[in-house]
């Protein structure tokens, strides 16, 4: 029973490993019943998921890699798999390979082999290979390579009792197999001199690699690895040994590197041959009948302008009953309750009441439409329609040097910027993806929407639904045009190529797309529960207290008393900065608020203009024309988004970068609102 | 000798070279696009991205999957999209249609 008392020490690790939609969240939920933490891998800002699995008493940790496709230095993520498994030696590395796409997953689960991981397969998926036509050999897969194979439907919970034991007793006994592909007598003979060089030299770092594995990246020029032996005493005796070793096979494979991992390559797709049985012919898939019309040349964009529209007006008219409810009983009942509590001090009930609860409330208004966007976000991802997308929209991307990645982080930025922000690591490239975290903020959220309704509403009376759609698709030019502008000023340097792998259509499975739903929602809370809160906190302050001290919570009340605020000085400030839109300082006051999140100028606005959200339509029809109001939305589209995003880019890509996100933006809103006041007023509009 | 992004949709192709540089030819390697490669072109537009499927070994003899047709080609990657970039830098030769 060692192995108990080590689990209880907390020494037993298991590592999730595999490619991109193979359903790896699902799997790590269901090991752990969902119960996770997270935190950042060391040197990035990375996530890093960790979870317990129990195991007829024991206790494992379970720490979720990154889905990659091997084991290279090509991206961050696939760095950060590697080192997690070199450096923290993982107990056991679950590799969980996607049936459908099954000489991909081999790919890595053999790059796992090599580096001497300790492996146990999860064959994943394999209801939906059987709907594909193939049946999977797991038996021979397992004799192959020699380590455990579990068969297992995520979707379902099928076989993760299985995949439980296989871990559990792997912890015991090792399944390593680090020769798993031969590459031919003139390599291998070198990889050998190699190794026992290494073993002489380098004993050190032999026993933190497989020595094998050391020698192959040297020989495919691995720039971690030949970095980390050129530090050492011996290094550039090796380095000239490996020099050799690389000239005299060069001559009889060519290119070395493309050799080893072609190499490499066909040793999967032979396994993959040896253990696929074909069972159905199928001439057609479902896959080429959607993918014909779903991308087809003409259709496509309109279709994909369609599902847009389904999705936007799905989580608005679904939401719509519950939105109503929370906004009664937060802002209302909870509010006048709270305000009327006798017994404590007036302003600490207008504290709780006009500052915490009409914050919190303001944001959880949204919180019914935001979850219904990604829900059905989900959803589209899930069946893998969201991949096409970037499809068709990447010709026109490309025009402004963006890749057609770029694309989803601007859908997600229509339900809310922060995950948006984040989508963006899915680009390879560092440049792009910098440039895409900068411009993803330009897609309008939920929370501006508001804003639209009641300005459009009350100054464009019919062609209010024009407006705002009109704002929608500004947004995106102005992305597109931001987008170009910043790959020629400071993000130079050729586009580096946009490859996506499509997955097959799947019928969706539900609790991946609940999973996904929840973990962008968890992201909207977290903002609403930190910056929006001490946002609305610190609004309250400004509008009760002024140069000349506390004013009172009448200050909320009353307009006269709420010009002498803080609110009130600042907002006349800003007034003289924004003169020529000929803007209020209400309403100027209320831009200043928006800076924390755009959910709170409307409310501000009603707030300063002292009539409460309801009227407050009456009091924009006479502070705004037509064109002013027009030009305030712009300005409210384009200007920061919110606290909160400017702090998911820091955290993405560098406070250099948020600020840059910060100054650019609100110099482009002054800009846009400048333009439309004045071209408006050249054909004649006031 | 054609860059991908000129082949026709529906064309089975074979792959002869990828001119590219070592990060993207790796990356094109993992994703099972290399010399010699079969690909189908799912769909093509022009200046745009292409979609391409990988396709068996056509040097194979031994595939496994050949049970009941003497079927030349199987579909046995999934689908890769490839920008106008990235297809301009793979050389392929038609080698069928279907």
């Amino acid at each position: 029973m060692k192995i108990v008392n080590d689990v209880k020490l907390g020494r037993i690790k298991i590592a999730l490993a595999g490619i991109p939609n193979v359903g790896k969240s699902l799997i790590f939920n269901r090991l752990t019943g969902g119960r996770a933490w997270v935190g950042n891998w060391p040197g990035v800002t990375v996530e890093k998921k960790v979870g317990r699995l129990k195991i007829n008493n024991n206790e494992l940790e379970v720490v979720d890699l990154p889905g990659i496709y091997s084991l290279t230095t090509y991206s961050v993520d696939e760095l950060i798999a590697r080192n997690f498994i070199v450096e923290e030696r993982p107990d056991v590395v679950v590799c969980i390979l996607n049936a459908v796409n099954l000489e991909r997953s081999l790919y890595l689960a053999i790059s796992l082999l090599e580096l001497g991981a300790n492996l146990v397969l999860d064959l994943n998926m394999i209801d939906l290979a059987e709907s594909e036509g193939y049946e999977i050999d797991y038996k021979k897969l397992q004799s192959i390579l020699k380590v455990p194979v579990v068969p297992t439907i995520a979707t379902k919970g099928y076989g993760i009792d299985e995949l439980k034991e296989a871990i559990l007793s792997a912890t015991k006994k090792r399944y390593a197999n680090v020769e798993v592909v031969n590459y031919g007598i003139d390599v291998e003979k070198e990889i050998k001199r190699l190794e026992l060089l290494l073993n002489e030299l380098a004993p050190e770092l032999c026993q933190r690699y497989p020595p094998r594995w050391i020698a192959i990246k040297l020989l495919e020029g691995d720039e971690d690895i030949l970095s980390k032996v050129s530090e050492l005493p011996y290094g550039s005796r090796i380095l000239r040994e490996v020099e050799r070793s690389k000239k005299f096979l060069e001559e009889k494979v060519g290119d070395l590197e493309s050799y080893i991992t072609e190499r490499r390559y066909r040793k999967a797709l032979e396994i993959a041959q040896q253990v696929l049985k074909r069972v159905k012919e199928l001439k057609v898939t479902i896959t080429d009948l959607l993918d014909f019309v779903l991308t087809h040349r003409v259709l496509g964009m309109p279709i994909a302008l369609s599902i847009m529209y389904l999705l936007f007006r799905f989580s608005f008219e679904v939401s719509t009953p519950l939105v109503d409810i929370i906004d009664i009983s937060i802002n209302t009942w909870l509010h006048d309750w709270l305000l009327n509590i006798s017994g404590l001090p007036e302003f600490l009930r207008s504290f709780l009441a006009d500052g915490i609860i009409r914050g919190i409330g303001s944001v959880l208004v949204f919180l019914p439409v935001i979850v219904f966007f990604f829900l059905g976000f989900a959803l589209l991802e899930d069946v893998g329609y969201m991949a096409r997308m970037a499809f068709i929209v990447d010709k026109i991307f490309h025009k402004f040097n963006l890749p057609g990645k770029a694309v989803i982080p601007l859908i997600i930025g229509f339900g809310c910027n922060v995950p948006a922000v984040m989508a963006t690591r899915t680009i390879e490239d560092e440049n792009e993806r910098k440039v895409a975290a900068l411009i993803a903020p330009l897609s309008s959220c939920n929370a501006r929407l508001p804003v639209y309704v009641v300005i459009a509403g009350s100054v464009l009376k019919v062609y209010a639904g024009a407006a705002i759609l009109s704002l929608y698709v500004l947004g995106i030019l102005l992305a597109l045009i931001m987008g170009w502008f910043f790959r020629k000023a400071i993000f130079k340097g050729p586009s580096t190529g946009f490859i996506l792998e499509l997955p097959p259509y799947l019928l969706p499975r539900f609790s991946n797309v609940l999973l996904k739903t929840w973990e962008r929602t968890k992201r909207f809370l977290f903002k609403a529960g930190t910056v929006i809160l001490l946002g609305v906190i610190v609004m309250w302050i400004l509008s009760v207290s002024g140069p000349k001290g506390y004013l009172g919570s009448e200050a909320l009340e009353n307009p006269e008393i709420l010009e002498q605020s803080w609110a009130g000085v600042l907002g006349h400030a800003l007034a003289s900065i924004f003169a020529p839109m000929r803007w209020d300082w209400r309403a100027c006051a209320a831009l200043l608020f928006g800076f924390i999140a755009k959910e709170t100028v409307v409310g501000t606005m009603g707030v300063l203009y002292g009539v409460g959200e309801e009227r407050i339509r009456e009091a924009i029809m006479q502070s705004f024309t037509p064109l002013t109001g027009y030009a305030y939305m712009a300005f409210v589209l384009i200007y920061v988004p919110c606290l909160a995003t400017i702090a998911a880019i820091r955290n993405e890509i560098g406070l250099k970068y948020a600020l840059l996100a910060l100054v650019y933006e609100i110099i482009l809103a002054y800009l846009v609102a400048l333009s439309i006041v004045g071209i408006g007023h050249l054909v004649g509009f006031r | 000798m054609i860059p991908l992004a000129f082949a026709q949709e529906g064309a089975i192709v074979r792959v002869i070279q990828v001119r590219a540089g070592r990060g993207l030819v790796r990356r094109l390697r993992e994703l099972g696009i290399f010399e010699n490669q079969l690909l189908r072109v799912v769909k093509s537009r022009g200046s745009g991205p292409t979609i391409v499927e990988i396709l068996s070994d056509g040097s194979n003899q031994m595939c496994s999957m050949c049970t009941s047709t003497p079927y030349l080609y199987h579909r046995v990657g999934g689908r890769v999209l490839l920008g106008f970039g990235v297809s301009m830098k793979i050389f392929v030769e038609e080698v069928g249609n279907v």
